[in-house]
């Protein structure tokens, strides 16, 4: 008797340590409902594949106490270690054959606990480590964990040791980006809140449409620097911070800042490359792919020679030098004595990096930073060129003459294109180190305040420019602003029109981005005393849609408008 | 005709069009393994009927995608077991097709889990320290959100 009383006891306090467990079972199983989806007969099957291990998992009280005393089937649970860890333990059959009153895991799971026969029970009553997890190999293993979007392949790390260390090699990571299970995530800098630039990030997971935050204090106070995307690293060029006010965005006195970092979301990580030689405010950014054995060729500036050929649709200026002498002539001064940088085919490590980031494909990247506002906001013309490998800033020529000041650039096909405020388009050939002039169709008109964007994608060259165009249905004639994507044929230098963007531009410094066949829009801006965020997705590959608002007012409403001004998106794939 | 033996004795005939899609299948065509029978010692005969299934569909109706996917949607909706079973049998039998799609199902799964349930339906020991694992999550904690 006194046996039976200190099992009700028992009793009760296990129902109770069990209660978190019942949570977890009923979830996972409906979880697994939801997915297997399917007709009658097998569904049991399902719930009860889940359910039993789990059973079996947290039944270490004893699992079906209330009938305890009936049949001699049922465990003796007294003489059982109760253990708080997570370490499971497969218990024998928990309960017997007989159909009686089995109220314990009372979500319809009892009926179909008893309503087969006990096979799969003993198929789990075989030792710990005989699981599922076992049925499948380590490399099978490695393929389903493969295409798991980043925040479950976070969560997978988290499993247990193995998992840990499938899921973090450098090889794993690899055939992730290769069999292309990765998905977009763009990332939004330079935001402003109640006044200071506090170093937030913002990240989409595009296909979960998931927001989430990352403190990046190193950026604290810092704004209108640059970002671009390497790899699967974030290049963090330039800038200003407040002299007077830290942390404010603050112009009446600020210092600019030639630094720059890099961040690597992956491993949530900063690190600094060497600085720019000159400090910049908004660069304009490029990042190009080059072969390992490509020679790329820098000038020193000391003759500030500004060579430049034009072109004019393709037929050749009657000013061409035919004999291409100085062309020639060009060749050999950069040879004299001018940087040339060349690859150094074993090393791959960069001083004081993690090495993990570097060239593991065997890719060679190459940023260049031209224009942006130098240290008294004045315009720059000048240019420098960032290699990986050697970790230094070198000079290029500086920007055509008459150029203007530039507002937007993209690198397409070899050629980093630069757009100015006065619609000149330029080209720099980083093989071959210089700029070339441009001359297009004329460039579509534009509201004067709205500079155009040039975004690049699967080789193609694409502006994002707003124009004025006809009302529609008013009367008399009323004009409306509406942004459109525009193409440049790279052969004609003609420019076409795309798409319209189907919202009204109200961004002024839209961030628009580019990756693989995607083109990703960020417009923030304030309306009626509220800031208000869309962010909208341009499929290229998909000629049958148009734009499609992939998130809407998740991010800006606790944001100060000045967040439009200074913010800044790169696209990354992860 | 192809003939497959099971691990458990049970026999399939199959044209060999359709069986082809299995490179191990294949290669054992080319080097002439194939005389009488092919053993599949790994492979037993529920599973191999599946998979028999699935390579048979995936000939006759080729060109029909959207009929396709549709099958291959109602195919993976089995329990666990056949299905980690119908994984290792498109392993060996290197079905691509097969395998992409029975890899990704199980990814599906894994995917909204959280980590104590992923460590449930596969009945897994958390072997990391309370320590180990309060600076693991910290670290990622951005994408724990």
């Amino acid at each position: 008797m006194s046996e039976k009383l200190s099992g009700e006891e028992s009793l009760c306090q296990d129902v109770e340590s069990l209660s978190v467990s019942k949570r977890l079972v009923r979830s996972v199983s409906q979880k697994l409902k939801r997915k297997n989806h399917r007709g009658e007969g097998e569904e049991d099957d399902d719930t009860r594949a889940v359910s039993l291990s789990c059973l079996t998992l947290y039944g270490r009280g004893g699992g079906c106490k209330v009938g305890a005393e009936t049949g001699e089937e049922f465990v003796d649970y007294g003489g059982r270690r109760r253990s708080t860890s997570e370490e499971t333990k497969v218990y024998a059959a928990i309960c017997g054959k007989e159909e009686t009153a089995v109220d314990c895991f009372a979500y319809g799971m009892k009926e179909k606990f008893w309503r087969r026969n006990n096979r799969r029970i003993l198929q789990l009553k075989a030792a710990p480590h005989d699981s599922m997890n076992v049925f499948l190999p380590d490399d099978i293993l490695e393929m389903c964990l493969l295409r798991l979007p980043l925040t479950s392949l976070m969560n997978a790390r988290l499993v247990c040791k193995k998992w840990r260390s499938l899921t973090s090699t450098i090889r794993f990571m690899h055939m992730r980006r290769e069999g292309l299970y990765q998905s977009p995530w763009l990332f939004l800098f330079g935001v402003v809140k109640d006044g200071y630039c506090s170093g937030v990030i913002h990240a989409l997971d595009v296909s979960l449409n998931q927001w989430h935050k990352i403190d990046a204090a190193i950026l604290k106070g810092r704004f209108l620097f640059s970002v671009t995307s390497v790899q699967d690293d974030v290049f963090v060029v330039g800038g200003c911070s407040s002299l007077t006010n830290f942390g404010k965005v603050d112009r009446s006195s600020f210092k600019t800042h030639k630094g720059v970092l890099v961040f690597s979301p992956l491993t949530k990580s900063w690190r600094k490359a060497a600085s720019m030689k000159y400090a910049r405010s908004s660069p304009i950014l490029g990042v190009f792919e080059v072969g390992p054995d490509c020679l790329i060729r820098t000038q020193q500036n000391r003759y500030e020679r500004r060579f430049y050929r034009s072109r004019v649709g393709g037929v050749s200026d009657v000013y061409e030098d035919p004999h291409r002498l100085s062309v020639r002539r060009q060749f050999r001064h950069s040879v004299d004595g001018n940087d040339v940088l060349t690859t150094h085919s074993k090393q791959h490590k960069l001083s004081g990096q993690k090495g993990e980031n570097t060239c593991k494909d065997h890719k060679r990247y190459v940023v260049i930073a031209v224009g942006g506002l130098g240290s008294w906001d004045e315009p720059l013309d000048s240019g420098e060129l960032y290699d990986f490998v050697s970790n230094k800033w070198t000079e290029i020529p500086r920007l055509p003459v008459d150029f203007g000041v530039a507002c937007s650039g993209v690198v397409c096909s070899g050629i980093f294109y630069v757009y100015s405020e006065t619609d000149k388009l330029v080209g720099y050939d980083v093989e071959r180190g210089y700029w070339v002039r441009i001359q297009t169709t004329p460039s579509p008109p534009r509201v004067h305040e709205y500079y155009p964007k040039l975004i690049s994608c699967g080789g193609r060259l694409f502006m994002l420019s707003v124009s004025w165009c006809e009302g529609e249905g008013q009367i008399g004639r009323r004009n409306k602003a509406v942004r459109k994507l525009w193409e440049l044929d790279l052969m004609y230098f003609s420019w076409r029109e795309v798409s319209v963007h189907p919202d009204a531009p109200m961004d002024w410094n839209a961030a628009f981005v580019a990756d693989k066949s995607l083109i990703f829009g960020l417009e923030m801006f304030k309306i009626f005393g509220q800031v208000l965020d869309f962010v909208t997705m341009f499929d290229m590959s998909d000629t049958r849609t148009s734009w499609s608002h992939i998130s809407r007012n998740h991010v800006a409403h606790e944001l100060d408008a000045a967040s439009c001004m200074t913010k800044s998106m790169a696209v990354l794939h992860l | 005709m192809i003939v497959l033996n099971s691990s458990d004795g049970a026999t399939f005939e199959v044209e060999e069009s359709v069986a082809v899609q299995s490179q191990t299948i294949k290669h054992m065509i080319e080097d002439n393994c194939a005389d009488t029978s092919i053993p599949l010692p790994n492979v037993n005969g529920v599973t191999l009927a599946r998979v028999l299934e699935y390579i048979k569909k995936h000939a006759e109706a080729k060109d029909d995608e959207e009929g396709l996917k549709s099958f291959d949607a109602e195919f993976v909706k089995v329990d666990q077991a056949s299905l980690f079973e119908i994984i290792l049998a498109a392993n060996y039998l290197d079905i691509k097709g097969l395998l992409d799609l029975t890899c990704q199902t199980v990814a599906d799964q894994i995917k909204d889990l959280t980590v104590e349930e992923v460590r449930a339906i596969f009945n897994i020991m958390n072997d990391f320290t309370p320590e180990e694992e309060a600076k693991l999550r910290n670290d990622h904690a951005w994408a724990f959100e």
